[in-house]
């Protein structure tokens, strides 16, 4: 049903300079997570910023939480329900952990009657309750990136969209994230990783974009369905995912 | 927004600052200079003045506080944030104006505090005061202004500072952005004051509301979703130019003072009468008349009374005298060209040139010598130079001689003024 949709695209084209960076990108997600996989270049992150509203369509439409995005106060409106982190992620070294994500839900517009439960609840949720007033300086990556995914789902909102977010991350953090993903509960996740095994490990659906193209769309399933056995991966979906790049014309 | 403020507040690392701020105000209060002491409109005046410092050096710390978000990288959350940007920077820039303002408090309440004791009667004045706020809101105003335009760390900070101190520094005073002297015949005029406050808080929605520029675009066209920006930055300008218009138009931040019905005057005859906020000045003035009196009687027309600048109706105001700085000399200067001029009232034109330059000379070597009997001393080193081609050092020495060959010297200068022979 159209009304359970939490983020719709349609017909979506994005370029900068003089290269098409989206080309008539269309999905749409409900509650749970999907995987965006491609090689670099392919147009995650771009999608993932014209999802968080920074950089409107050229063309085509967005959809976010019932809203379709058209002026800056639909923009405005929509990123309440948007929670963001960026594969760049910045924070504010001398704030505490508590004051980080409580910033955070102010910028998202949280109602301040919720806003102090909501960030303690984000600070659990990322198991950060014991570091809550330690200074975001002094926390290591791993708990930084989980102080990020705090802020990201701090207001409980509909969306949440996560750029590379395992970057930097050692396999006991990368397993931890994983988690934290599953924690999440009932929302919509947009991942956008190049690590093929996060997706199996967390996603229900896959999107694969190509030269901003989308060549593939479906679930973990279908994609290692896909796997050719002449073409090079360690597991199933690895091959899917190859086998995909490979149809659409793209880089391995 | 109270919280975020706060945490802003909380988090500054100009929390760190404020003892050495603190320390740096009272330096400029109280190493400047003492003699506003007890004077409720200059103490209000030195209490403004380290807005002058202060105005640059909140200038560079804004500049440095707003690029806070490309240092750590926080750009992108603050784009994709459902609240403007312009909040966010606002609260920002309103935690360094609060540490601005903080310190030059802790300077207010520390001169009026240290006035308290021996001043007349009234309180710190207000338009003094808020004129140095308004400096410091402005300077910093533009520094955050500055910052978010520029793309370094170190250039924004430092061009900032460099700008608002040369300007303040070197037209401030003329522009009426800061006042050097508060004297008692002046007070701070009304509308002026207000297009200042205006202009500072013009400057901040200016520096807050104008978009900044994108210099690394990424990912996408750049967003339409802002169009609304540009009505308010074309808001914004309005806005400013309209507060500088107001501030060219308005005229100067002083303006002349009322006379008050009473003003206190010395127990002494002759008498010299101060503004009531000048009464601290009284027994110096007591003292001077005393001193006065000693020149034996007939050598010179003493008027009975003397008035501070401004005391009298405006075409005294080059008559009477002014204390400068509390500069008892100046006073002496004053009182003293009021005697020559009642002992030789209309002078007649000399026959010559070389007449002229004797009259003129002893009448300048007799003003000196007055200038000395009545402070008691020789011109003080402060006082730098004097009455072209008189001999200060001589007449210092002088005062000290008997009174007797003081007596003769100055009646061969009377002599000479009197005997001059008129064209």
């Amino acid at each position: 049903m159209v009304s359970e949709e939490v983020v719709s695209v349609t017909g979506l084209r994005q370029s900068y300079g003089g290269r098409t960076a989206l080309a008539d990108v269309s999905f749409s997600l409900a509650d749970g997570v999907m995987g965006l996989l491609g090689p670099n270049g392919a147009g995650k992150t771009t999608l993932l910023r014209t999802l968080a509203t920074i950089a409107s369509p050229a063309r085509g439409e967005v959809c976010v939480a019932g809203r379709v995005v058209r002026t800056g106060r639909d923009a405005r409106l929509a990123r309440r329900a948007i929670g963001y982190l960026p594969q760049d992620f910045g924070y504010l070294p001398g704030f505490s952990v508590y004051d980080f994500v409580r910033y955070v839900a102010w910028l998202r517009e949280v109602p301040r009657g919720v806003a102090h439960d909501s960030t303690l609840r984000a600070i659990e949720g990322v198991g950060l309750s014991d570091r809550m007033s330690d200074r975001m300086r002094t926390l290591s990556g791993g708990m930084v990136r989980r102080a990020g995914i705090a802020s990201a789902i701090v207001g409980d909102p509909k969306l949440v969209l996560l750029d590379e977010p395992t970057v930097g991350l050692d396999p006991a953090q990368r397993l931890d994230f994983r988690s934290l993903i599953r924690s999440l509960g009932a929302r919509a996740v947009v991942l956008s990783t190049h690590l093929v095994e996060d997706v199996a490990a967390l996603c229900d659906t896959v999107v694969v974009l190509d030269s901003g193209r989308v060549i593939f769309t479906g679930s973990t399933g279908e994609l290692s369905a896909l796997a050719a056995p002449d073409v090079p991966g360690d597991t199933a979906i690895e091959r899917g995912y190859m086998t995909v790049l490979r149809a659409g014309g793209g880089r391995a | 927004m109270i919280y975020v403020y706060c945490t802003e507040l909380r988090r500054s690392a100009l929390r760190w600052w404020l003892p050495v701020l603190v320390a740096i105000d009272l330096a400029v209060l109280y190493g400047r200079a003492r003699w506003w002491i007890g004077i409720w409109p200059q103490t209000s005046v030195a209490a403004q003045i380290p807005a002058f410092y202060f105005g640059p050096f909140f200038a560079a710390l804004a500049a440095w506080s707003v690029g806070r978000a490309s240092r750590h990288g926080t750009d992108e959350q603050l784009d994709a944030a459902a609240r403007p940007r312009w909040q966010a920077e606002s609260l920002q820039l309103a935690g360094t104006v609060t540490y601005g303002l903080a310190v030059y408090l802790v300077g207010i309440v520390a001169a009026a505090i240290t006035s308290t004791g021996s001043a007349g009667p009234g309180f710190l004045w207000p338009g003094y005061l808020c004129l140095g706020a308004a400096t410091i809101v402005g300077c910093a105003a533009a520094g955050h202004a500055v910052g978010r335009w520029s793309r370094s760390r170190v250039i924004a900070p430092m061009f900032s500072a460099l700008v608002c101190f040369v300007l303040l520094g070197s037209l401030g005073d003329s522009l009426g952005l800061i006042v050097l002297t508060g004297p008692p015949d002046a007070r701070v005029a009304a509308w002026p004051l207000v297009t200042r406050l205006l202009l500072a808080a013009g400057a901040a929605v200016v520096a807050v509301a104008v978009p900044r520029p994108r210099f690394r675009p990424r990912g996408g066209r750049r967003p339409r979703y802002g169009r609304g920006q540009a009505y308010a930055s074309a808001a914004a300008l309005a806005v400013v130019v309209g507060c500088l218009a107001a501030y060219a138009t308005a005229g100067s931040i002083q303006v002349s003072r009322p006379s008050p019905a009473r003003y206190p005057c010395t127990n002494t005859t002759p008498a010299s009468c101060v503004w009531p906020d000048d009464q601290k000045y009284l027994p110096q003035m007591s003292a001077m008349m005393s001193r006065l009196n000693e020149i034996p009687a007939g050598l010179f027309t003493v008027p009975p009374r003397y008035y501070e600048r401004g005391l009298r109706a405006p075409r005294y105001q080059y008559v009477d005298f002014t204390v400068p700085e509390g500069a008892m000399w100046e006073v002496a200067t004053g009182i003293a060209i009021q005697i020559v001029n009642a002992t030789f009232p209309n002078p007649c034109a000399a026959a010559t040139d070389a007449d002229t330059a004797k009259q003129i000379h002893a009448q300048y070597e007799l003003g000196t010598w007055l200038e000395s009997r009545l402070t008691g001393a020789p011109q003080p080193p402060s006082v730098h130079g004097g009455p072209p081609g008189v001999d200060i050092q001589a007449i210092g020495k002088l005062i000290y001689t008997q009174q007797g060959s003081q007596l003769t010297w100055v009646r061969q200068r009377l002599a000479t003024l009197r005997n001059t022979p008129c064209a």
